[in-house]
């Protein structure tokens, strides 16, 4: 017993083991150095991974998730009791504005509908939302990302948008069967497609890690309000149109947003599936001007007898049925 | 065959037992991630896992082998959604440095040890940012690292006195064996 007590502590503290220690630290230093390689160039085999193993993990993440909401709920609760007369007053103010304004809604309401009506609008695409709790916040000094506890088995796709009470949050960056995580709006690597409502502008949110991500790419000499509304715009075919986003922030020398959802607060949101139109046109576009129109025979001396059969490319003659407009539905991302 | 059984049971209990470090530091990772606003949207959590690599890379590096700072260091970057990789080669970089000022460390008072883990979560920190800077091709904001590194030092003082009670139960029974 003593003796193996010797032998144990020798290869637990002799110089073999200080030897082994450290050519095993040097091992697992090149294998995290290759695997960090490995998973920048191709990164879809660490990605399944990645979402198995946070499928394997939602349960213990659902079931802790409880208890820090309660928590989360409580210390709201106390906050809240603080700012009690404040919060009555504002929430008296607000309901006689919205009280107000409800008539002016039903107004414009009608009068959209009478225009749509004239213009025969098509109606809007409708946007289906698959509800989910926020079971784990899993962001770093880097990252920005929560986990819903929804997956591939209620109909998640990568890339759709996902948005809380207040506003949208971010996107589904990966999928897993009962689980996904979502890339906040924050997040060094997010760029929405949005819109400044007023100004009509279109740019796009960049995420840098900062509380109130950018505007970019808006277009030279403009102008935009602090405190104007920006909203999603449906460009790129993974956004609905209209989910509020935030407004322009003030005092910043980059336009910047200050969001309406707050990082960390959200339980339940909504993954919202939307499928762009996309219209097709069969018409054959009209030649530029100048351009040798393609349709129409060459001026060659020696031209070959026309036969009645149809010529691949031509225009549809006189009587031909006229062009159609199909609209297809693009494919969700 | 039952006294196989028997051993391999002893054998696998042993085991769990002396990875007790590396699972709860895995467990408190999990609890950390839990949605509850401990620490507002401004500041990121506390690195849990670094200070568990650099207290038992100086009180006991052979409950904390390079192989479970490998696991954490995974464990790390499947949790927050970073490079696969990253955060194993940051911990074991902490890991090596602190082993090698193991013998500076060893025997100074308390706050000189919080003084060394000061030091080593800021270079961490250094390192991670050129390290993330590099991974994702752009220069990344150092501040949220900063914070971090911050925040783990606050947390370093109580975790470091759970640490030293798990070490000594860890101590106790392998002379006991």
């Amino acid at each position: 017993m003593a003796w193996e007590r010797r032998r144990r502590r020798s290869s637990e503290t002799g110089p073999l083991a200080f030897v082994a220690h450290n050519l095993s630290l040097a091992v697992f230093v090149l294998l995290a150095l290759g695997l960090l390689v490995v998973a920048r160039a191709d990164d879809g085999f660490f990605e399944d991974a990645r979402a198995s193993l946070t499928d394997a993990s939602a349960p213990i993440m659902e079931a802790l998730a409880v208890p820090a909401e309660m928590f989360k709920r409580g210390s709201e609760d106390v906050q809240s009791l603080f700012s009690m007369f404040a919060d009555n007053q504002r929430l008296s103010e607000e309901n006689e504005r919205l009280r107000a304004a409800q008539t002016q809604i039903a107004d414009l309401k009608r009068k959209v509908q009478l225009y749509e009506q004239l213009l025969k609008a098509p109606a809007e695409e409708a946007v289906t939302s698959v509800t989910a709790r926020v079971i784990a916040d899993a962001s770093g000094p880097f990252v920005h990302t929560v986990l819903i506890n929804a997956g591939r088995t209620q109909g998640i796709a990568k890339g759709q948008a996902v948005a809380d009470d207040r506003g949208l949050l971010g996107r589904v960056i990966t999928t897993g069967n009962r689980s996904a995580r979502v890339l906040l709006l924050t997040d060094l690597n997010s760029r929405v497609p949005v819109m400044i409502e007023g100004a009509n502008l279109k740019a796009i949110l960049v995420g840098d890690n900062s509380g109130r991500p950018a505007l970019e790419y808006l277009p030279p000499g403009s102008r935009i309000k602090a405190g104007s509304r920006v909203v999603t715009t449906p460009d790129g075919g993974v956004f609905p149109p209209g989910v509020p986003v935030g407004t322009v922030a003030k005092g910043s020398s980059v336009p910047r947003v200050q969001l309406y959802t707050v990082e960390g607060r959200a339980d339940f949101v909504r993954v919202l599936h939307y499928t762009a139109p996309v219209d097709v046109d069969d018409a054959v576009p009209e030649p530029l001007p100048g351009a040798i129109d393609p349709t129409k025979p060459k001026a060659a001396p020696a031209q070959p007898k026309p036969t009645n059969a149809p010529t691949p490319g031509t225009a549809p003659q006189a009587g031909s049925p006229a062009p159609t407009r199909a609209t297809v539905a693009a494919r969700p991302m | 065959m039952f006294e196989y059984l028997q051993l391999a049971i002893i054998w696998l209990g042993r085991r769990v037992w002396f990875s007790l470090p590396l699972i709860t530091t895995l467990a408190t990772l999990i609890v950390f991630m839990a949605p509850a606003d401990l620490f507002g949207s401004a500041v990121p959590p506390p690195d849990i896992a670094l200070v568990s690599v650099f207290f038992w890379a100086i009180y006991g590096p052979s409950f904390l082998p390079p192989w479970s700072v490998f696991v954490l260091g995974l464990a790390q970057d499947v949790a927050t959604g970073a490079p696969i990789g990253f955060w194993a080669v940051i911990y074991l970089a902490a890991y090596g440095f602190a082993m090698s000022q193991r013998v500076f460390f060893i025997g100074r008072s308390g706050w000189g040890v919080v003084f060394g883990f000061a030091v080593v979560a800021f270079l961490t920190a250094a390192v991670a940012w050129i390290l993330g800077s590099v991974t994702y091709g752009r220069w990344l904001p150092s501040g949220p690292l900063f914070l971090q590194a911050l925040m783990s030092l606050v947390l370093y003082i109580p975790a470091s006195k759970v640490f030293g009670v798990m070490r000594r139960w860890l101590t106790n029974a392998r002379e006991a064996i």
